[in-house]
């Protein structure tokens, strides 16, 4: 094999390495990606946040029935309850749900909750304006908290929906 | 290597052969040693995969429970899947790429020889590695070849070895790529312009493009389940803010050209035999370069129509919706180009040329139902039915499996010098043409009455036409028995009958291997050709 040739072998080999080490970061890069483009069209469930100043024309003749679901995550030592199964409310109304949040283990816990909406659909139109999902929160040893959220469904939502959804996930982010 | 006088050139010619025992396999770094390796290893993974594949089927021949635990079950689809794809179809491509390749191009060998040597023997650490998992706690994987979480992350001891193999596999298809596209690109003889390459050296050009997109993202995407499972991390862990849908995007976008990447050089050797038994050139040699380029380009802009049943936005369905009809233009082309090459040919029937008309008309039917599910609102149906089992297998076995059937037949009388036994050959292709029909259309009636995929036990209105697509199974099973006996009296001397350079009338004019002596020397074209064969373009 000459040389010339083995010089050029090397080169496509370059080449080809730096492609595959590009699409190697490309996959990682999805995820980011993934995310801002759920949050850009609301897509999968997910919300843009910040909807304080927003209000509405309160539409009197529909009712939507908004459902609290619960959720900690395989290793969070939290017990985590909604106070109600579900709300009432007239789109375009600003309602409040409460929730009990206790740690129950003997140690200081950092926690953050997650919201999502099913049908996922529905996530552009249920406005999160308040929520203790928004920041971390931190749980003394034994301690139990009192949670509130506030949320507002636009009355753009589509006349079908009648029952909507609302999760919420903690999960432990001490380390 | 690099500094070989004229005189030194001359004595390789005469001595170097291969190197003398068992040590020469391991060792080897010629390029028909290593296709020779992959094509026996691709063979037996075959038998392997399809042994599993029976077990699937004798468990499905009645409704209820027979033989094996659901969870064994679930384990066999997995891995049937898996060694199907990774172990045999996969790399008996390679294997014919090792040795063809280079004789088509005019080449010595390939670009790299070591790390062909080492992408071989890698591919079977990472296929070991997974068969391995069989034996663990908790079983094999058990979550379909897709491998999605959170099904997956349940997996017991298996799934950091079902990922690391999944690592291997991938490196050693990356580095087969590499050495494909660097032999191509600077080791074609003086006259071989890129618009004058034999078709399956196209297809495999492409082909490995492919795999260089597509494999860093499923070592990504599995890397992503590996530290989900073990590290805290919640890539694909709703209650970690992560999305299991998600990973299937990565994964089909990677899927979806996976399934090209066997595909094309199916495409490839079918151009190759047609010509040669119609006797004439290939018909439309440049659309079909622009076809397969086309095909390779679209399957990256497609990979959600696996998953029309997510809950997209409208715009997203329509969009894939109709991104994956246009596939049908440029394989429509194929088919045409294919059709149009044996009009008025003066043709015969040996049986290569039987198995390539078969996939002709068989991955055109496998193509049709992929055309139905491609339609959004229809595959809400067919989702994860027996109608999807029954697509993609008529894309793969009556289309790759026969064509690398066919690309045996063909090549075989040029590597051994001796004739396979004609008579048995085409025994073998009527048995394989009809049982593989016994054994997937009756699928497609299943799926549409509403069987679901990957269940070891059915209602009962499904089981006459499971028993019938079982009956078909073990005799398409067992008719590949037939194939390894034929190519082992082959290898042994075959018919007796000498074959001659060209082994088929006119060959010659279509590629250059058939101009070397048969059997081919351990090394050819140490000299690049001066003229090459003009008959294909």
């Amino acid at each position: 094999m000459s040389t010339d040739l083995e010089r050029k072998n090397k080169k496509t080999v370059r080449i080809l390495l730096v492609l595959v080490f590009l699409m190697f970061l490309f996959a990682a890069a999805l995820i980011p990606l993934y995310d801002i483009l759920c949050e850009i069209t609301g897509i999968n469930g997910k919300t843009k946040k910040d909807f304080s100043s927003l209000t509405y024309e309160v539409d009197l003749d529909r009712v939507v029935t908004l459902e609290f679901v619960t959720t900690v995550s395989a290793q969070t030592g939290l017990a985590f309850k909604a106070d109600q199964y579900e709300i009432k409310l007239h789109p375009g109304e600003k309602v409040t749900a409460r929730y009990t949040a206790k740690n129950r283990t003997n140690k200081r816990l950092i926690a953050k909750a997650n919201p999502s909406f099913t049908p996922g659909i529905t996530a552009g139109y249920v406005k999160n304006i308040e929520c203790f999902c928004f920041s971390n929160q931190i749980f003394e040893p034994g301690e139990t908290k009192h949670l509130e959220v506030q949320l507002m469904v636009s009355p753009d939502l589509a006349i079908g929906f009648k029952r909507i959804s609302f999760g919420l996930t903690f999960f432990d982010i001490t380390h | 290597m690099s500094a070989v006088t004229a005189e030194h050139d001359h004595d390789e010619h005469h001595d170097h052969g291969p190197e003398k025992g068992f040590l020469r396999w391991i060792v080897t770094t010629n390029h028909k040693d290593i296709g020779t390796l992959y094509l026996f290893f691709a063979l037996a993974m075959f038998f392997v995969g399809g042994t599993m594949a029976l077990i699937i089927r004798a468990e499905l021949f009645e409704p209820g429970m027979q033989f094996v635990t659901p969870q064994f079950f679930n384990s066999m689809t997995t891995m049937h899947a898996l060694v199907m794809v990774f172990g045999a179809v996969m790399p008996a491509f390679v294997g014919f790429a090792n040795w063809l390749i280079p004789m088509m191009i005019g080449a010595p060998d390939m670009a790299l020889p070591r790390m062909n040597n080492m992408s071989f023997w890698m591919l079977v650490a990472g296929v070991m590695m997974l068969a391995s998992t069989l034996f663990m706690e908790g079983g094999a994987p058990a979550s379909g070849w897709t491998l999605y979480p959170p099904l997956v992350l349940q997996t017991g001891a298996a799934l950091p070895f079902a990922i690391f193999s999944v690592h291997l596999l991938g490196i050693s298809s990356i580095m087969g790529a590499i050495n494909i596209i660097a032999t191509i690109f600077n080791m074609r003889a003086p006259k071989m312009t890129l618009m004058k390459m034999p078709l399956f050296v196209w297809t495999w050009l492409i082909t490995a493009f492919l795999l260089i997109a597509i494999m860093p993202v499923f070592a990504g995407a599995v890397t992503m389940l590996l530290t989900d499972r073990f590290f805290d991390t919640s890539f694909f862990d709703a209650a970690g803010g992560g999305d299991p849908v998600l990973y299937q995007h990565i994964f089909w976008f990677f899927g979806h050209p996976e399934v090209y990447v066997m595909i094309l050089p199916t495409f490839g050797i079918a151009s190759t035999i047609i010509p040669v038994f119609a006797r004439k050139a290939l018909f439309g040699y440049s659309s079909m370069v622009y076809a397969t380029a086309a095909i390779a380009f679209l399957s990256f802009i497609v990979w959600a129509h696996h998953m029309f049943t997510v809950g997209m936005p409208l715009s997203g369905e329509l969009y894939f919706m109709y991104a994956t009809m246009l596939i049908a233009i440029p394989t429509g082309v194929k088919i045409f180009n294919w059709t149009a090459t044996m009009w008025r040919g003066s043709m015969t029937f040996e049986t290569p040329m039987l198995f390539s008309i078969a996939f002709v008309v068989l991955f055109t039917l496998g193509g049709f139902t992929g055309l139905m599910m491609a339609l959004a609102p229809i595959d809400f149906q067919y989702h994860d039915t027996y109608f999807i089992v029954a697509h993609f297998h008529y894309t793969l076995v009556p289309a790759s499996v026969f064509i690398l059937m066919a690309g045996g037949y063909f090549w075989l009388p040029k590597w051994t010098g001796n004739m396979y036994d004609e008579r048995l050959g085409q025994l073998h292709f009527w048995l394989s043409a009809v049982s593989v029909n016994i054994l997937f259309f009756p699928q497609h009636f299943l799926g549409l009455a509403g069987m679901p995929r990957r269940i070891p036990d059915y209602a009962v209105q499904f089981s006459d036409w499971n028993m019938v697509s079982s009956i078909g199974a073990f005799i398409f099973g067992f008719s590949q028995l037939m194939f390894v006996y034929i190519v082992v009296k082959t290898i042994k001397g075959g018919t007796g009958e000498k074959v001659t350079d060209e082994v088929w009338e006119g060959a010659a004019q279509h590629s250059l291997e058939w101009t070397l002596p048969s059997p081919v020397p351990y090394h050819t074209f140490a000299t690049p050709p001066e003229n090459i064969p003009t008959e294909h373009y």
